[in-house]
């Protein structure tokens, strides 16, 4: 019922556009606007019905074509105009969906005719017009709602007849087939073909849609061999956008131009088609062999009849195949297109293609794996997928094309490893990324995907590891890749202190990923393509696993076995096979979530090759630079490719000689470059053997360690990344405490390289970074290092290089030590002199008068503790105090007898064992102090002033003591940086040992600073360096704070004032102190000096202002009499005087 | 001739010792070097990792002797106490495992034996063949008497037993029946070596012999001849079969090749002392068959052989080790690393003992650790620890046809 109430209510709105339409239909001008409005009206009104789901009677439908019919009948079609058409098209195809269903026959091939004819511009012969793209649209539109093919469900009749919609289209499909008909067909399709072309878009898709779908279906066999020439090379046209200005197509216009000519080539040579036809032979078993002599006869076909049709012959094929594969090579360009529609079209075309021709067209093969493979390696996560799917597909089918594909597979893969040598000369950077893109791909097969898991083919992987292992024939191809795989050398900056260095040292105990330094080929300059190139031996290494050993071993063996440009390579190819072979990434981010398991195999080859390297780390600097034999050779054998780069060379004289080899920019060694690849390699190996490379820390530590202290940065940053590694390889935390934990192996193989037979002038360095990197740590394995660098120096004492580096390490050592702060010592009590108190000016006399007043008293009074010395008197018994807790030791009675050393403020507590360490670094080094090497006397005494802060004093003061003529000649020393050394010596002890250096001070160390002072003051006068006061006045030092004398002053009066804060002065030595150090107050001194000679009359302020005061105001004239002798005008020292005398 | 290779340097040190090393020794598998310090601790390093496996406080007084005798490791102390430990084993590492070193392990201590160590003679060890032994006797040992330093006593592994007591005391003319106020003209042993030699009459069995130096430089070689008696005491039935004096200075120790054929002595003098034990048990070719060599070095404190018994070292008291041929008494080379006085040398095994496979903690997985090439040359191994508190291990070269 319902049904009959929307039929009617159906009916009712399309009448009221369908009877003023049919009473209109003949076109006149005027009608033609009421005529379009009642289309729209009507085409809305089906629009809106099939939307609501309406299901049309073939009544209704014939109700609405009728008016549509009579339109088209009683005007002239080519008067039509196009608004007009396009809008009865629109309905038309709008009708045609639900009417296919029903159309007789002849309804079909009538509207099929007009689209057509529309199409292809007939009706309107002659006129010279053609009708605008919309119309085309809609007339394509209509031709795909008539021929597309219909899924049994969409019947709106009976969904569950499911041959219903079969049988419908077999029949449209049968009548299209015809004889009569096939004119028809092939002129819509050349119509098509045209409109293919359009640069209307959406024209251009609808034809492509529907030549796919007549492609797919109408086509009688016969036919489509001849139309497959022109349909290849109009589709190619489309899908490479030769047409359009941009030069490319969209997308999906080249997806869809792809579907046509995929349909196209299988249609007229797939393998069934032909096999049908008895062009090829399909043999999958022996009975195919067998009857060989009966399908030969057959094909003169019963399709020959037909006019239009091409006979397929074995000649035919072989020519159509070859043009075939010259118009499928032609698509190349597509495999880089932009869209990921276009590339998972063209990835689904050659799959097809590939899966459907083996037989036929087998020359594409190699280049449709290409095409998959190169797809494969695409940024484009779908289109990977999609190509990865296919390829696996296809090379697990059960069909025999699979041995096939797979031989045609391996043997891209040996001549794109062939080919990379010649390409790599060639300097071609896109077609080696190419190369090594699709040797990559090749080996991702072989692994089994993880996403959508698919099988892996083993049999690539077999193939990979044949190529690299014994016989393989690495010795043939090896030379030849490693002669083309050259780097350039890195720009030499030599440095003091290398840059890995700085950052240890600003930053020791953050452990950072720090990437090794990318190295450049020479003949590889793009990024992309060195990636590729990385990437490939990658993937070889992780697709043969163990089998690539052998070649890993044999790069190795060429890498160790020069220092040459092909050693380099050798070693660049061996860290990516091997880093491919053990799955190690120095990426951060690609950490492995699981447990690698790794062969034994390769921890054994991982483990040589750590030992060689560090075996052969030492030898190469005896080692001769290799003779000029080696350019030559290289350059003999690619001599067929010449690839100029630069300027033109022109010859001065024609015909004379000139095969004098231009110079070579590249040298023939490349040690640099040869340790930063040593020290990569090592770091692969610590990422396969993890926790089991600790052993080998013994051997590979010093590498390592030497790499940092490199003066090139390129090497020093290999070896900062490899400890960063092997520190992560082995689940450390830090390289510190890498470290830390191997102390032991590192000092070893220090001490060894410190040793006559294997000297290495550097292992001093290396200790010293050594000892920076573990920091304070160090302290406890310190002992170990002290004694071995006291052995050597007794050793070595007459080279000043060695010495040198050994006392730096002992200064390293030295300041671990220092920056502990609980090796500081408490000594406050006895490293501050303090001055009488200060007294007010008030009360100044009252002490004064005190003293009158009870200078008759009785002395009860001086029992007195001394005031100055409260604090360090004990008020008590000592010992008393704790008597309770010592009771409760396990062994008292040994205690008793002696004092116990906790409680004796004045005995030294026991000596920590760093104490203990810097004892020892004092009482051995003191023998230094003599040594002929002034950088080495200067080191000593710094060493020994650092040292002076920590440690205990009974320790300290019999060396010092034992020393003291020693210190005392070095402040006579020709050097003066030996004497400001010998002066900051005397201010750390002064500083912290004032009782005990305050008769050395004012006896001895005082009057040679008087000489010093005078004879640096006779030199500045005729020094060039001196300071020019502005106003033409001598100045004070010199101008610049990097002179001797500048230093020299400045540590001259850092001891003084040290000396007068720690010990009280004799009063006239105070005199001549004010007196001696006047002129550093002048304005025109160097401000550093300036501040010093403050902070100095500061402090003898403090003990007394009365000589101080006398001393300034005569100077500056203030004061006459007996003291004015002492005025200086040429000093401008008002303005510092003022700073710290109240006057 | 080529040129004479460069001086020596040790291949590694080990600094694991904070007192002057008195003994060093290798395991019988190359694997361990065993050290030990005047302080009591023994320290067992491997020779993979050059790491201590263990170290610990064995004894609360120096270190006499030490050695490894199959599972375990008897360490001799002059606390007047021989203990025997369960030998430890090197923590087999597991796959992926974490990097953190496990602690040191402390060896079990299985017996302990009390001695007399008021001497400086080491034990002297003499596994016993497998049909010779019994659940409580694995091996005999032999150490100076508990009473006095001058007599040996042999006692049996694991069973404590004392078999023979006061070896040597027959000999001796027993005027004094005190004993003590009679200067004792040998002086003390220092050093023995015990080894079972061939019945002279019935096929099949062995007797026992000691071979002792003494401190008046003299050797002495005794056999014990009861065939009744088991059990010995006052020294009765060990006959002296030779003494011979070649040294003017105490023997300071003396080492008996493996297949104890002869026997070399050195001592405070230069003379390095030479018994071919076979020979020097007939009285006519005695005079040949001890013969002494004279070196430029006096001053030796130790004496090593290798296995094969074709070179010797001998450390010195000026911290070098001196290596020597055995027939010739040609040098061979000298090494020179320890500062101070040279205490003990050991050679590795060049001939591996085929130990029971089940003692190896996980074999195989630990075997290719190291190539077949690199145990080789540890089998050359030399060690030597000195008074300097350091263990210099050295690789030698092949010495092959020289």
């Amino acid at each position: 019922m319902e049904n009959v109430a929307a039929t009617q209510s159906a009916f009712q709105r399309l009448k009221s556009s369908c009877v003023p339409l049919l009473a209109n239909s003949l076109l006149t001008p005027t009608s033609i606007p009421a005529v379009s409005k009642l289309l729209s009206d009507l085409h809305n009104t089906l629009a809106q019905l099939q939307a609501s789901g309406y299901a049309f009677a073939p009544a209704t439908i014939s109700y609405v074509f009728f008016p549509l019919s009579s339109l088209l009948r009683r005007n002239d079609l080519p008067s039509i105009p196009d608004r007009i058409l396009e809008k009865i098209l629109n309905i038309l195809a709008l009708l045609s969906e639900p009417w296919w269903w029903d159309m007789d026959v002849v309804a079909w091939e009538q509207v099929f005719m007009i689209c057509s004819a529309i199409l292809g511009g007939i009706d309107r012969k002659g006129k010279g017009k053609e009708r605008d793209e919309e119309t085309k649209v809609a007339a394509a539109n209509c031709l795909w709602s008539l021929l597309h093919e219909r899924i049994p469900t969409e019947d709106p009749s009976s969904p569950a007849n499911r041959d219903r919609a079969r049988a419908i289209f077999d029949t449209f499909r049968k009548h299209a087939q015809t004889a009569k008909f096939l004119p028809v067909l092939g002129q819509t399709l050349n119509a098509l073909m045209v409109t293919a072309e359009s640069p209307h878009l959406p024209l251009q898709r609808i034809s492509l849609q529907v030549l796919s779908t007549m492609m797919k279906d109408y086509l009688p066999d016969a036919f489509v061999p001849s139309v497959l020439p022109g349909t290849i090379s109009s589709m190619s046209k489309v899908a490479l956008g030769a047409g359009s200005q941009r030069g490319w197509a969209n997308g999906d216009i080249v997806a869809a131009a792809l579907l046509v000519m995929q349909y196209a080539i299988i249609r007229a040579v797939g393998d069934d088609t032909c096999v049908r036809e008895g062009v090829v032979r399909s043999v999958d078993h022996l009975e195919d062999l067998l009857g060989s002599g009966s399908t030969g006869s057959e094909p003169s076909g019963v399709q020959s009849r037909s006019p239009y049709s091409t006979q397929r012959t074995e000649s035919w094929l072989k020519g159509t195949a070859s043009q075939l594969h010259i118009a499928l090579n032609a698509l190349s360009p597509l495999v880089r297109h932009q869209t990921p529609t276009a590339l998972i079209g063209l990835a689904t075309f050659a799959a097809s293609i590939l899966s459907a021709t083996t037989l036929t067209v087998p020359q594409s093969q190699s280049l449709l794996l290409s095409f998959l493979l190169s797809l494969q390696a695409s940024p484009f996560e779908r289109v990977s997928a999609q190509a990865d799917t296919s390829l696996r597909q296809i090379l697990t089918s059960s069909s025999s094309s699979r041995h096939h594909i797979l031989q045609v597979l391996l043997q891209i893969s040996r001549d794109n490893l062939a080919a990379l040598p010649r390409l790599l000369l060639s300097h071609a950077d896109s077609k080696v990324e190419h190369v090594a893109t699709m040797l990559a791909a090749v080996c991702r097969l072989a692994t089994p995907r993880r996403g959508p898991p698919l099988p892996a083919i083993s049999a690539i992987s077999s193939g990979v590891g044949k190529l690299l292992g014994p016989h393989g024939g690495v010795e043939k191809w090896g030379w030849s890749l490693l002669s083309t795989l050259e780097f350039t050398n890195p720009p030499v900056i030599v440095t003091q202190t290398s840059a890995a260095q700085l950052f240890l040292e600003n930053n020791p105990s953050t452990a950072h990923v720090v990437p090794f330094p990318e190295l450049t080929f020479r003949h590889v300059s793009s990024q992309s393509a060195r990636q590729a190139l990385e990437e490939m031996f990658r993937a070889l290494g992780t697709t043969a696993g163990e089998e690539s050993l052998f070649t890993i071993e044999w790069f190795v063996d060429v890498g160790q076995s020069g220092r040459g440009r092909r050693a380099v390579a050798a070693l660049w190819c061996a860290c990516r096979l091997l880093e491919g072979a053990g799955r190690v990434s120095f990426d951060p981010s690609s950490s492995p979530t699981s447990v690698i398991n790794r062969g034994r195999r390769l921890e054994k080859v991982a483990r040589d090759i750590a030992r060689r390297i560090a075996e052969t780390w030492d030898t190469w600097e005896d080692e001769e630079l290799p003779q000029d034999a080696e350019p030559t050779s290289s350059t003999d054998e690619n001599t067929l490719i010449e690839h100029v780069q630069g300027l033109v060379t022109i010859r001065g004289v024609p015909g004379t000689e000139q095969t004098a080899p231009s110079s070579h920019p590249h040298s023939a060694v490349q040690p640099i470059l040869h340790r930063a690849l040593s020290l990569q390699l090592l770091a692969i190996t610590a990422g396969i053997l993890e926790s089991r490379f600790l052993p080998l820390l013994l051997h590979v530590l010093y590498p390592v360690l030497h790499g940092i202290v490199s003066d090139t940065s390129i090497v020093s940053a290999s070896a900062l990344a490899a400890l960063n590694f092997i520190t992560t390889s082995t689940s450390y935390a830090t390289p510190a405490n890498l470290l830390l934990s191997n102390f032991d192996y590192a000092l070893d193989s220090v001490s060894r390289r410190l040793t006559r037979r294997w000297l290495d002038v550097d292992a001093t360095k290396v200790l010293a970074v050594l000892v920076r990197l573990v920091g304070r740590d160090v302290v406890q394995k310190a002992g170990d290092v002290v004694e071995e660098c006291f052995d050597r120096l007794d050793e070595y004492h007459g080279y000043e290089v060695i010495v040198d580096g050994l006392v730096e390490v002992l200064g390293e050592v030295v300041k671990a030590i220092e920056e502990d702060e609980d090796n500081r010592l408490p000594r406050e009590s006895r490293t501050t002199f303090r001055g009488p108190p200060v007294v007010d000016d008030a009360h100044w006399l009252d002490s004064f008068m005190e003293w009158f007043r009870h200078r008759h008293d009785k002395v009860e009074a001086e029992s007195e503790p001394e005031p100055t010395r409260d604090a360090s008197y004990p008020r008590e018994a000592w010992g008393k105090k704790d008597e309770d807790t010592v009771d409760g030791d396990d062994a008292p009675a040994p205690k008793s007898g002696r004092a116990r050393p906790g409680e004796d403020p004045f005995e030294e507590a026991p000596p920590t064992p760093t104490q203990t360490l810097t004892t020892q670094i004092v009482s051995r080094s003191v023998y230094f102090l003599t040594h002929g090497s002034p950088t080495v006397r200067a080191r000593i005494l710094l060493l020994l002033a650092r040292s002076v802060p920590v440690l205990p004093e009974s320790a300290l003061l019999p060396s010092i003591h034992h020393a003291w003529p020693f210190i005392l000649n070095r402040l006579a020393d020709a050097e003066t940086f030996v004497v400001s050394a010998a002066a900051a010596l005397v201010a750390a002890l002064t500083e912290h040992v004032g009782d005990f250096m305050a008769r050395r001070v004012w006896d001895d160390v005082w009057p040679r600073f008087r000489e010093l002072l005078k004879r640096l003051d006779r030199a500045d006068a005729s020094s060039a360096l001196s300071r020019r006061s502005g106003g033409g006045g001598v100045g004070v030092g010199t101008e610049s704070a990097y002179t001797h004398s500048h230093r020299l002053y400045r540590a001259i009066i850092t001891t003084m004032t040290a000396a007068v804060r720690g010990v009280q002065p004799q009063d006239a030595a105070t005199w001549e102190l004010v007196v001696l150090f006047r002129r550093f107050l002048h304005a025109q001194a160097h401000e550093e000096l300036q501040a010093c000679a403050r902070e100095l009359y500061g402090a003898l302020c403090e003990n007394n202002e009365d000589a101080v005061w006398l001393g300034l105001a005569a100077t500056l004239g203030w004061v006459g009499g007996s003291v004015a002798f002492l005025a200086e005008p040429k000093w401008d020292i008002e303005g510092n005087v003022k700073m710290f005398l109240k006057c | 001739m080529s040129a004479a290779p460069p001086p020596p340097t040790p291949k590694h040190i080990v600094r694991s010792h904070g007192a002057q090393v008195n003994v060093v020794c290798f395991s019988d598998d190359n694997e361990r070097i065993l050290s030990g310090d005047a302080t009591g601790v023994v320290v067992v390093t491997s020779t993979r990792s050059l790491r201590a496996l263990a170290n610990w406080k064995a004894h609360t007084d120096g270190i006499l002797g030490l050695q490894e005798f199959e599972e375990q490791i008897i360490t001799h102390g002059r606390d007047n106490k021989l203990h025997v430990w369960r030998r430890i084993f090197e923590p087999s590492r597991s796959l992926g495992g974490s990097a953190a070193l496990p602690g040191l392990q402390t060896p079990q201590l299985c017996y302990s034996l009390d001695v007399n160590a008021l001497n400086f003679c080491r034990l002297a060890l003499l596994p016993l063949p497998p049909e010779a032994r019994a659940d409580d006797r694995h091996a005999l040992i032999a150490v100076p008497n508990l009473v006095e330093s001058s007599y040996a006593d042999i006692w049996t592994l694991p069973g404590k037993q004392r078999l023979h007591a006061a070896i040597g005391k027959e000999g001796q003319t027993s005027s004094a029946s005190d004993g003590r106020d009679v200067r004792n003209a040998i002086g003390i042993i220092m050093s023995m070596h015990l080894m079972s030699a061939p019945h002279p009459h019935a096929a099949g069995r062995s007797r026992l012999r000691l071979l002792c130096a003494y401190e008046n430089g003299s050797v002495t070689m005794r056999e014990y001849t009861r065939e009744d008696k088991e059990v010995s005491i006052e020294g009765m039935g060990w006959d002296v079969l030779w003494t011979v004096k070649h040294h003017v200075e105490s023997v300071m120790a003396m080492a008996v090749s493996k297949d104890s054929s002869f026997a070399l002595t050195v001592s405070a003098d230069h003379l390095i002392g030479r018994y071919n034990l076979a020979d020097a048990e007939r009285p006519e070719t005695r005079e040949a068959a001890c013969t002494v060599y004279r070196t430029k070095h006096p001053g030796n404190a130790c004496v090593a052989m290798r296995d094969d018994g074709r070179v010797c070292a001998v450390g010195g008291w000026d911290g070098r080790v001196r290596l020597y041929s055995t027939k010739s008494f040609k040098p061979l080379g000298t090494l020179s690393y320890h500062k101070k006085n040279c205490q003990s040398v050991a050679f590795a095994r060049s001939q591996l003992q085929s130990l029971p496979r089940e003692a190896a903690g996980g074999g195989d997985e630990e075997e290719d650790e190291m190539s077949e090439d690199e145990k080789e040359e540890r089998a050359r191994w030399l060690v030597s620890g000195g008074q300097d508190n350091r263990v210099a291990i050295w690789s030698l070269i092949e010495f092959g046809k020289t």
